[in-house]
């Protein structure tokens, strides 16, 4: 490395980031950079002449040897190029690693070699604390108690657990490499898969921390219900995706226990409703005796109002054709009786619904309107225009209507009250509840009872079964609203409850 | 006296059942005049007119059908009445026996019945009317 191309070779060795040293095919180092000074500790001087193996003791010097089965040459060529990882040794005698690429240079001195060295501290000290990491997380995923199973983002597995080796029937290498759909057929490799709408990363950032539902197979095509969570796990290969895998078949049938027995409490509450519905049918007998009466009696003489103008000359038509549309709209009427008692009796799952609260109030009022009449009660309806609907069960809300209803007229009858009036309110009760007033001018209630009426099989009746309250809170309760009572500082008691409103619009 | 003259007021707060009765009342060749309660039934000028009053017993709101005849007899207004009902009960039918009516009828009752009792009320046998087709 003499003369012009010698100071040009240098200029280059100097401008290389890494550090570089030549050397000759004795193994001694003929040529330095300053960054080889800085990364060695020694001064130029200290190392030009001197051999390689004191600043790279091992595996550089041998590879530019020639041994009995090849020439320098042949051994050169091998290493051209290659980055070969290995230690570097510095004047303080500290170690480091290294990784260094060699290049040929013909000289007249015969081929020198160009090493280019790399500090790979760093980069050594990362790959170390990942295979660390990898150990670490190989660790962690056996002792999980769940199946594990990691994948990359082709729906591969790279790595599983032995739990998952038995929940799945497979043996380790059975499943690495091969497609997670074999084991999860479906809903869990499409999760991870980039579509038009989204790449790869947010499709898997949907899903972190979620707790999904699927079905699992295993080897012998059995399948089983699983639950799994998904946790992003960078790694060198890309992002893998790792599934903590849970066999909920005994959860799934607690929870079908639950729902089972959640379904019997339901079914018997429903049965108790209408139980309740059929004992405030028996206390209606007045009224649809009544309600059905009154049309009858209509029907009955306009029937033979008829048949009298049958008897005159000339034949009255007009007449004729006037009663009989009275006759069909009085039967009309008297089916209306029999189609609300035929509602109120139906038996079957509650239909929650939104639904026009006034109306189903006004239809109620109807059903005990025969009996306020005969009980001399007044019913009164102040029901809120613009009421929002709410949501619940037509039938049982008329069914805690009534029974309010029948209470305060108990309650009247009793008083000897002479002014008899039942107050049946509707208003909005804030945003989101509406609130249904039955006020009545009875006796109220008792210091002593107020806390018990709403007690089952409490009751102030001489022949009342004391359910009739507790079926209508209850009815309430499951409505999600409430039912309380208190005295009117007026005297008589009001029984009030609330319903959300709902938002579906009726 | 013509029946024409003979006034039958009924009280009843059933719409439907005033028409009908209506008619059936004058079909036998009565008067009639309806009202819906023993209040508009007091304040009328048909009081003093009426021969006879079909009264339902329980109305709705205001007076009952019992009321009104205390009323009237408060008032020493001498009108026979005839008690119609749509409610059959012990205590109805005990207040009824001794009301002193001329006759109570629970509805729905036959056209003939009612007739009868009002051409009992009214006195003498009435005629129709309206003559039958022969």
């Amino acid at each position: 490395v003499n003369g012009e191309s010698g100071t040009n070779y240098r200029g280059l060795l100097e401008a290389a980031p890494d550090a570089m040293v030549v050397v000759n095919q004795d193994g001694a180092i003929v040529l330095l950079n300053l960054q080889a000074e800085k990364r060695f500790g020694y001064r130029r001087d200290e190392l030009v002449g001197q051999q390689v193996k004191n600043i790279i003791p091992e595996g550089f010097a041998e590879r530019l040897l020639a041994d009995g089965l090849r020439s320098a040459e042949d051994a050169l060529a091998q290493q051209i190029g290659t980055g070969i990882e290995l230690t570097g040794r510095r004047k303080d005698g500290s170690e480091f690693p290294i990784e260094i690429m060699l290049s040929p240079l013909e000289s007249a001195e015969g081929i020198l070699v160009t090493a280019a060295i790399r500090d790979i501290s760093v980069r050594k000290d990362a790959e170390k604390h990942l295979a660390q990491m990898e150990g670490r997380y190989r660790g962690l995923l056996e002792a999980a108690p769940d199946a594990m199973v990691v994948v990359n983002q082709d729906g591969a597995i790279v790595l599983l657990n032995l739990q998952a080796e038995k929940r799945f029937g497979y043996r380790r290498d059975e499943l690495v490499g091969q497609q997670v759909k074999n084991i999860i057929p479906e809903g869990f490799a499409e999760r991870l898969l980039a579509d038009g709408l989204r790449s790869a990363a947010d499709a898997l950032a949907q899903q972190i921390g979620t707790g999904i539902e699927l079905t699992g197979r295993r080897k012998d095509g059995t399948e089983f219900p699983i639950e799994i969570m998904l946790s992003p796990l960078e790694s060198a290969e890309g992002i893998l995706v790792t599934a903590a895998i849970r066999d909920i078949s005994v959860r799934t049938k607690a929870e079908a226990h639950l729902l089972q027995s959640e379904l019997e409490a339901q079914g018997l509450r429903n049965d108790l409703a209408h139980a309740g519905r059929v004992a405030t049918i028996g206390e209606l007998t007045t009224s649809l005796a009544h309600e059905l009466n009154q049309p009858l009696t209509a029907i009955l003489s306009n029937a033979q109002a008829g048949q009298r103008v049958l008897g005159t000359a000339p034949l009255d038509l007009e007449e004729l054709g006037e009663i009989l549309k009275d006759i069909v709209e009085d039967d009309k009427r008297a089916g209306e009786v029999i189609r609300r008692l035929r509602s109120l009796l139906r038996k079957g799952d509650p239909r929650m619904r939104a639904l026009d609260l006034n109306e189903a109030l006004v239809e109620a009022a109807r059903l005990v309107s025969g009996d306020a009449i005969v009980r001399g009660v007044s019913i009164r309806l102040e029901l809120a225009a613009g009421l929002p609907p709410v949501r619940g069960d037509r039938v049982q809300l008329q069914q805690v209507a009534l029974n309010l209803v029948l209470n305060g007229m108990d309650a009247m009858q009793d008083s000897g009250a002479r002014d008899r009036v039942l107050v049946l309110r509707t208003a909005t009760a804030g945003a989101k509840t509406v609130r249904v007033e039955v006020r009545d001018s009875g006796t109220g209630i008792s210091e002593g009872d107020m806390g018990k009426i709403f007690k089952t099989f409490y009751t102030t009746k001489p022949d009342g079964m004391g359910m009739g309250l507790a079926i209508t809170r209850s009815i309430v309760d499951v409505h999600g609203g409430r039912l309380e009572a208190h005295n009117n500082p007026d005297g008589g008691a009001t029984f009030a409850f609330t319903l959300p409103i709902s938002h579906e619009g009726t | 006296v013509p029946n024409t003259t003979r006034l039958v007021s009924i009280v009843d707060d059933d719409r439907s059942v005033r028409r009908a009765l209506r008619r059936l009342v004058q079909f036998a060749g009565f008067s009639a005049e309806t009202f819906a309660s023993a209040e508009d039934f007091l304040s009328s000028a048909a009081l003093d007119r009426t021969a006879c009053l079909v009264l339902d017993i329980h109305l709705n709101g205001g007076m009952s059908g019992f009321e009104l005849q205390a009323q009237l007899t408060a008032d020493r207004v001498v009108i026979p009445i005839i008690f119609i009902t749509a409610h059959d009960d012990v205590l109805t039918r005990e207040h009824l026996e001794t009301s002193g009516a001329v006759a109570y009828l629970f509805k729905p009752f036959n056209d003939e019945l009612l007739l009868d009792a009002i051409r009992g009320a009214v006195g003498g046998a009435a005629t129709h009317g309206l003559a039958p087709v022969s």
